[in-house]
């Protein structure tokens, strides 16, 4: 088994139903990513990452764990000038060439809480996407936590 | 009559504390006192440097690149740990030990608005270039 890169781990007033849906449903992504990862999620099946209107669709997207609400894990977004615009061309050219890496959560009731694990892992030595994420993450769980915690912007059921 | 609402509007605030503090506050200030606790000692703030240098040690690994007693390193990880600013991940025999850095985000978040957080990221920005780090 590869050394994960990163592990980030929070622990949210939520359940892990509910969770698992927050990490796999539209309007709660919206929410606290700004971006949608949209899939059936089922192992195997494509995923389209969304943001302001732009569709973005690599065959090497896809799914390779879903076990609700425990364990969700998928491929990352590949590099494109268009999904990527801040990056230099130069570091674009690299990032892109890298293979996929993997994001996995884990889902683990704790009492009232919710321990949340995100592993992101596959990375090859140097990689720039590693470095890339690796300033998104906690903010992106932070926004998840608050989201699912104060309910202030928590979408209706759909 | 004055009195009165006086009385009603303690009452008022009352109430109004009382619900904009739920159970949900209870657990996060926990955490945010183990984290204070664990940031205070200089030497468990040089061992989450050490592992931002390098993600995904071993105790043994850690210990190399410190001179700390390894029972040291030991207590001061399980502080790290208690507070959730270590995180350990099992790969067969070994244990690697990995930043977590979302607590501290987290506690950012709490008094730092989005607006000042781009301000303040442009401050200290500015600050490592002036001391001249990257």
């Amino acid at each position: 088994m590869s050394k994960p890169e990163f592990v980030y781990v929070s622990y949210i007033r939520t359940t892990p139903e509910l969770l698992y849906r927050a990490l796999t449903e539209r309007t709660f992504m919206e929410r606290y990513w700004g971006l949608v990862v949209e899939s059936d999620w089922e192992v195997g099946s494509a995923i389209t990452w969304e943001r302001n209107g732009l569709r973005h669709a690599d065959p090497r997207q896809v799914v390779l764990e879903a076990d609700p609400p425990r364990r969700l894990s998928y491929t990352w977004h590949a590099i494109t000038p268009e999904w990527n615009p801040s990056l230099s061309e130069e570091r674009r050219r690299l990032a892109a060439a890298e293979p996929l890496s993997h994001v996995t959560f884990e889902l683990e009731a704790h009492g009232e809480l919710v321990k949340l694990t995100v592993l992101h892992d596959h990375f090859e030595p140097g990689s720039i996407v590693a470095q890339m994420v690796t300033k998104g993450w906690p903010i992106v769980i932070s926004s998840l936590k608050t989201l699912l915690e104060t309910g202030e912007t928590q979408p209706a059921t759909p | 009559m004055q009195t009165l609402s006086v009385c009603q509007a303690a009452n008022w605030l009352l109430i109004v504390i009382l619900v904009a503090t739920p159970a949900v506050n209870d657990h996060n200030d926990r955490q945010a006192d183990a984290v204070f606790k664990a940031l205070s000692d200089r030497s468990r703030r040089l061992l989450l440097d050490t592992l931002r240098e390098r993600n995904g040690q071993t105790l043994t690994q850690l210990c190399a690149g410190l001179v700390m007693a390894r029972q040291s390193v030991s207590k001061h990880l399980a502080v790290l740990e208690a507070a959730s600013l270590v995180t350990t991940v099992r790969r067969g025999r070994e244990k690697l030990h990995y930043l977590n850095p979302t607590p501290i985000n987290e506690i950012a978040e709490r008094w730092i608005s989005q607006y000042d957080e781009q301000r303040l990221r442009a401050l200290s920005d500015l600050k490592r270039a002036l001391e001249g780090e990257t």
